[in-house]
């Protein structure tokens, strides 16, 4: 793959064995990484928690200085109180020997004025530091107490044991217990103890505004001070979370240590001891342990850590695996899925977003003839080549990029969203006018988005040619109907003609003037009738297929016949041969068609070489095991085959669709027949159940190639003639039932000519009713009759009366089923009009006769 | 006929008319204002001396406070007068006196000048003859004082006044000792000159006397406790207090005899501003020590 004009090699790229190794190794410096991290998050661990206490001790520190400061502060605050002029005037006036009822006391006031603005002037914040400032004399008598001068009672209770004179620079004690903080100050006057100033400070003033700022039920800090070998709290009271705590005196100071499971209770904390300068209290700090170095010690953390960190990896490795094996199965899928569409027997084309071919199957390449190999990848209309011979734009990319004003162009496209379906003959394919179907989609992935388009194509060639010929055949057929239909009614118009001129040649004297006259109407009425026949023939109606014949022998009776005499002579320059195989099949079928079959066939050929040239008739056995496309499809079986070549004209493709069709001829009109030649080939070799391949070039001729399909009977015999007095009557009733009253009094005629006692019907019903009541010894019935009953429905009446009633069928007709059932049923022949005398006068003669 | 004037009814008259008038005008001038008088006039005169912090001299101090108040207390103005030792009670009373003992001696006759007298008027026996005074406004009592540097010690207290005043009276005994007549410090008052010849009556201010003993013009003096009090604040260590020399006494106002109704308002001034403490905050500001020294006088006070 290039990428920036350089080849970019991708994982499949590299070789499975570099692959792999490449893998194992960035797994190996993955989890090499990991573990990595997890030292140095331990490291870290560590490392913060040692800062977080160093952090704590420093801070601790802090406040411990802060409160020392405080203290000092007291402490001077008592010094400037000692040398203040108040004080020093009372001791002057107690020096001189003042009493206190004369004169002494009134020194104290200012003393007291001067301890109470101390009390009231001093504060942290809002909070007064003083609780209490007091003066005693040497001799344990308060002198000035601001909190009696309130009026409020104050302990007089341990004082003496504040009168120490060695508290000269002011010295800060706990007392009752520790619930009390003082300041306690040694006065001199004249360098002689004479009292103390002793001042109370607030202890929750200290807590509130220094010792305890900042803290929280998980951070303590509390004075301590040591009475004797325990530790005690000044100021408050031990918080009921550390009142379990161990000989603090074990701590050392400015070392934090760990308490585990204090009190009972699971928290863990860390105790930093930190002296206060200049007083005899320690500042105890508590700190909940998972605030400084959080609730996982390093080493437990790196071990759960270490635990996460193998499940993740853990379920990386398996979600890679499951991955792995995720594409594995993708891999294979596509891979079925790809063989499913290299296998689908139809040629199918998959391009993606960009029209490059993805997908080019087996079939499209049997198709093309183009491998896969040489146009997977392929964009730029490279699949058009093959259908178009040209870079184009085909039905998928009109999928994939729908142009509407495009399809419009096109005549058989039809589109149903994103499908779309075309078909049509491409020249440009092999072999050659291929006949194309082909149905194209755009491709959508899961979010609808286009992501190609496929073509299937199937090569429907074959079926086109069986559809058209369907529709061909079901043209000759309506054709064959309408021609049947109109020969039907011209027949019984020209059976009276036919019928009535041989009367009247009977009737008027040989070669006499009305003779040639009712010759010519006869000859006339015959030519009539063969078109008719021809006709009939096409429509099918007319041939009877029960005689089992050789086609060689018709082959020799044509040559042999008249009508083969007359194409020789109109055609004198063409040669006419024949290779006829010995031992040709039987096939069962008519004489009089098949003979008129290859006259037509030979004329057909003559008539197309101008000049010189070569008709040739064959004749061979053919096994067919395997259906032969061609003009037909020559389904398997054996077939006694029919072949007419010439060396002439040939047949433009565009007419040999139509060769068959009737009255389709480029010949001139009244000189080659009917212009219904080809038509009665076709329907007689479909009378025969055969096929026809017609193959033909222009300027080089054509051949004309009849499969009939063959019989293993022995030849039938054939019909010998009969002289009149054969077949004339005896006297014989004979009932004729036909709906046309011409056909009736025809036939009456030629009955009655025949020395028959005619009666006549004119409906099955009447016929019916007359043989209740009469006898008739024969009855000829007209097997189509309109309206009412038909002749098979006639008979079968007439049978539950007279059982064993003689007939013949007649019909203008084809033998058809119902003639076949009336048959069936008893009747005898089926004679075809118009009447020709000696068919019906024998047809009669020999049902009268039959047993 | 004629009128003829009778000029011996004329002079009658007119001597009577005079007699009356200047009979009058000496009751205006000899007879004090009452209450009424003082409410008709529209003005309380108020006849003070310069001593300690009753009347500093600065135009405040505590009795000028209690006479502001109690002029406010009448409806009216209020107008300072000042006099001296030798002339307050005459100028109270139209009588100027002088002391014989208890008793007292007329010696003039003198224009009434004001109506009330406070200044730290202690309430003695001789003065009683000459006014009416008001309910106590103040404590005192008249102690021994002497300079830092004298020889002379303060006794010690015996628990019993009068032993306490004989103790420093063994000590006055031949000494050199200052006083002022017509004051509480007048020596006489406390037989003191039968124990010493050497009384030197201080002609100063009472401011004075302290001052005078710091600079060496006597050794003893007599004080009272105000300005005892005032004295040891000011020269805290230049003068000691070496005893007493009279029971505790009594501080008031002076009123003329014929005033009664007047003093009578003025008693009951006293007892409401004691009541609602205006009285308390008064003597705070000048006498700030005062209530230890001696409670029990203000018991009973807001």
């Amino acid at each position: 793959m290039r990428v920036g004009g350089m080849e970019k090699t991708t994982l499949k790229q590299i070789p499975a064995f570099y692959r792999k190794l490449l893998i194992l190794g960035g797994s190996v410096a993955a989890v090499a990484f990991v573990f990595f991290l997890l030292f140095m998050n331990y490291r870290f661990a560590v490392d913060l928690r040692g800062t977080n206490l160093k952090n704590m001790k420093a801070e601790t520190e802090k406040r411990a200085a802060s409160i020392g400061f405080f203290f000092a502060d007291r402490r001077d605050d008592l010094i400037n109180l000692a040398l203040s002029r108040e004080i020093s005037v009372f001791f002057e006036n107690k020096a001189l020997g003042m009493s206190m009822e004369y004169g002494l006391k009134y020194s104290l006031a200012p003393i007291l004025d001067r301890f109470q603005d101390l009390v009231n002037r001093k504060k942290l914040g809002s909070d007064a530091v003083y609780s209490r400032i007091m003066l005693i004399e040497r001799s344990g008598a308060i002198l000035v107490d601001t909190l009696t001068a309130t009026g409020h009672k104050g302990t007089r209770e341990g004082l003496q044991e504040l009168l120490v004179p060695n508290y000269r620079d002011g010295t800060i004690l706990s007392v009752d217990g520790g619930k009390e903080i003082v300041v306690s100050l040694s006065y001199f006057f004249k360098n002689r103890y004479d009292g103390q100033i002793i001042a109370w400070i607030q202890p929750q003033t200290l807590y509130k505004n220094i010792i305890g700022e900042g803290g929280s039920p998980s951070d303590i800090s509390i004075l301590i001070t040591n009475e004797g070998k325990t530790f005690q709290s000044v100021g408050v009271s031990f918080p009921s979370q550390i009142a379990g705590l161990p000989n603090l005196a074990a701590l050392t100071p400015g070392e934090p240590s760990e308490f585990r499971d204090l009190n009972g209770e699971r928290q863990s904390w860390i105790g930093l001891k930190t002296p206060i300068n200049g007083t005899p209290f320690h500042l105890l700090r508590l700190i909940a342990a998972s605030n400084v170095v959080g609730k996982l010690t390093p080493q437990y953390l790196l071990t759960t850590m270490g635990v996460i960190a193998l499940v993740l990896l853990g379920g990386a490795v398996f979600t890679i695996i499951l991955t792995v094996r995720a594409k594995e199965a993708l891999r294979e899928s596509e891979r079925l899925m790809s063989e499913i569409i290299d296998f689908l027997p139809d040629a199918t084309l998959v391009i993606d977003k960009e029209g490059r071919v993805i997908t080019w199957n087996r079939a499209i390449e049997s198709m093309t003839g183009v491998k896969a190999e040489a146009m997977l990848g392929r964009g730029n209309y490279e699949y058009a080549l093959p259908f178009y011979g040209e870079r184009r734009p085909i039905l998928i990319d009109l999928a994939l990029h729908p142009d509407r004003e495009k399809e419009k162009t096109y005549t058989t496209i039809q589109r149903m969203g994103d499908i779309i379906f075309i078909e049509g003959r491409l020249p440009a394919l092999r072999p050659g006018n291929v006949h194309l179907s082909a149905t194209a989609s755009v491709l959508r992935d899961s979010g609808g988005d286009i992501i190609g388009a496929i073509e299937c194509i199937r090569n429907d060639t074959d079926r086109k040619r069986m559809e058209e010929r369907l529709q061909r055949a079901e043209k000759m057929e309506a054709l064959g109907v309408l021609a049947g239909g109109v020969a039907h009614d011209l027949n019984n118009v020209l059976g009276v003609l036919v019928g009535y001129s041989e009367l009247l040649l009977r009737e008027v004297p040989e070669g006499s003037r009305a003779g040639r006259f009712a010759k010519s109407i006869l000859q006339g009425g015959e030519r009539a009738a063969a078109i008719i026949q021809d006709l009939l023939t096409m429509a099918r109606r007319g041939v009877s297929v029960s005689e089992t014949i050789n086609m060689n022998r018709i082959v020799s009776d044509f040559f042999k016949s008249p009508e083969f005499e007359r194409i020789t002579q109109h055609h004198p320059d063409v040669l006419f041969r024949s290779q006829l195989e010995a031992d040709l099949f039987n096939i069962k079928g008519s004489p009089v068609h098949l003979f008129k079959t290859i006259m037509n066939l030979l004329a057909n050929a003559a008539e197309s070489i101008s000049g010189a040239g070569e008709v040739t008739i064959t004749t061979e056995n053919r096994y067919v095991d395997a259906p032969i496309p061609g003009y037909e499809d020559t389904q398997e079986g054996e077939y006694a085959v029919l072949t007419v070549a010439d060396t002439g004209a040939g047949i433009a493709p565009a007419d040999l669709e139509r060769i068959f069709e009737p009255f389709y001829t480029k010949k001139v009109m009244g000189r080659s027949g009917t212009g219904l030649g080809l038509a009665v080939v076709w329907g007689t070799v479909k009378d025969h159940g055969g096929y026809i391949d017609v193959l033909s070039k222009e300027n080089k001729g054509s051949a004309f190639t009849l499969y009939f399909p063959a019989t293993r009977e022995d030849l039938s015999k054939g019909e010998q003639d009969l002289s009149p007095d054969e077949y004339h009557g005896r006297g014989e009733s004979i009932l004729i039932v036909d709906d046309v009253e011409a056909q009736r009094m025809l036939a009456a005629t030629i009955l009655e000519g025949l020395n028959y006692r005619v009666a006549t019907a004119a409906s099955g019903e009447d016929a019916v009713a007359y043989l209740r009541v009469n006898k008739a010894d024969l009855v000829v019935l007209d097997m189509i009759m309109a309206p009412g009953i038909d002749g098979l429905e006639t008979y079968r009446r007439i049978l539950e009366i007279r059982p064993r009633q003689k007939a013949i069928i007649v019909s203008g007709f084809a033998k058809t089923d119902r003639v076949g059932a009336a048959q069936k049923l008893g009747a005898g022949e089926y004679v075809k009009k118009p009447y020709v005398i000696e068919k019906l006068g024998i047809a009669v003669r020999k049902e009268l006769d039959r047993e | 006929m004629k009128m003829i004037l009778n000029m011996d009814y004329v002079k009658k008259s007119a001597f009577i008319l005079t007699i009356v008038a200047t009979m009058a005008f000496i009751s205006g001038v000899l007879m004090a204002a009452d209450l009424k008088d003082v409410k008709k006039k529209g003005v309380l005169r108020h006849l003070g001396i310069p001593y300690a912090n009753f009347v500093t001299g600065a135009g405040d101090g505590m009795d000028i406070e209690l006479m502001s108040h109690f002029a406010k207390y009448l409806g009216v103005r209020y107008e300072y007068i000042a006099t001296d030792w030798g002339d307050i009670f005459g100028d109270l009373t139209g009588k100027k006196v002088k002391p014989k003992g208890d008793d007292i001696e007329v010696v003039a006759q003198a224009p009434i000048k004001g109506d009330i007298a406070a200044n730290g008027l202690t309430v003695l026996p001789w003065r009683k003859k000459a006014v009416d005074f008001s309910v106590p406004t103040f404590p005192n009592q008249v102690w021994l004082v002497a300079r830092a540097d004298s020889a002379v010690k303060p006794i010690k207290p015996s628990g019993n006044i009068a032993e306490d005043i004989e103790a420093v009276k063994k000590i006055i005994a031949g000494q050199p000792l200052l006083g002022k007549t017509g004051t509480c410090l007048d020596p006489s008052l406390y037989g003191l000159e039968n124990i010493t010849d050497k009384i030197k009556l201080f002609p100063g201010s009472l401011n004075d006397i302290a001052p005078a003993v710091i600079k060496g013009e006597a050794d003893l003096t007599l004080l009272d406790l105000p300005d005892a009090l005032v004295a040891l604040q000011k020269w805290p260590g230049k003068i000691k207090v070496i005893g007493p020399i009279s029971d505790k006494q009594d501080m008031a106002a002076a009123f003329s005899k014929d005033s009664p109704q007047l003093r009578e308002a003025f008693n009951r001034f006293i007892r409401k501003i004691k009541k609602d403490g205006t009285y308390v905050r008064i003597v705070k500001r000048y006498y700030p020590y005062v209530f230890d020294y001696n409670p029990e006088f203000f018991r009973g006070s807001k």
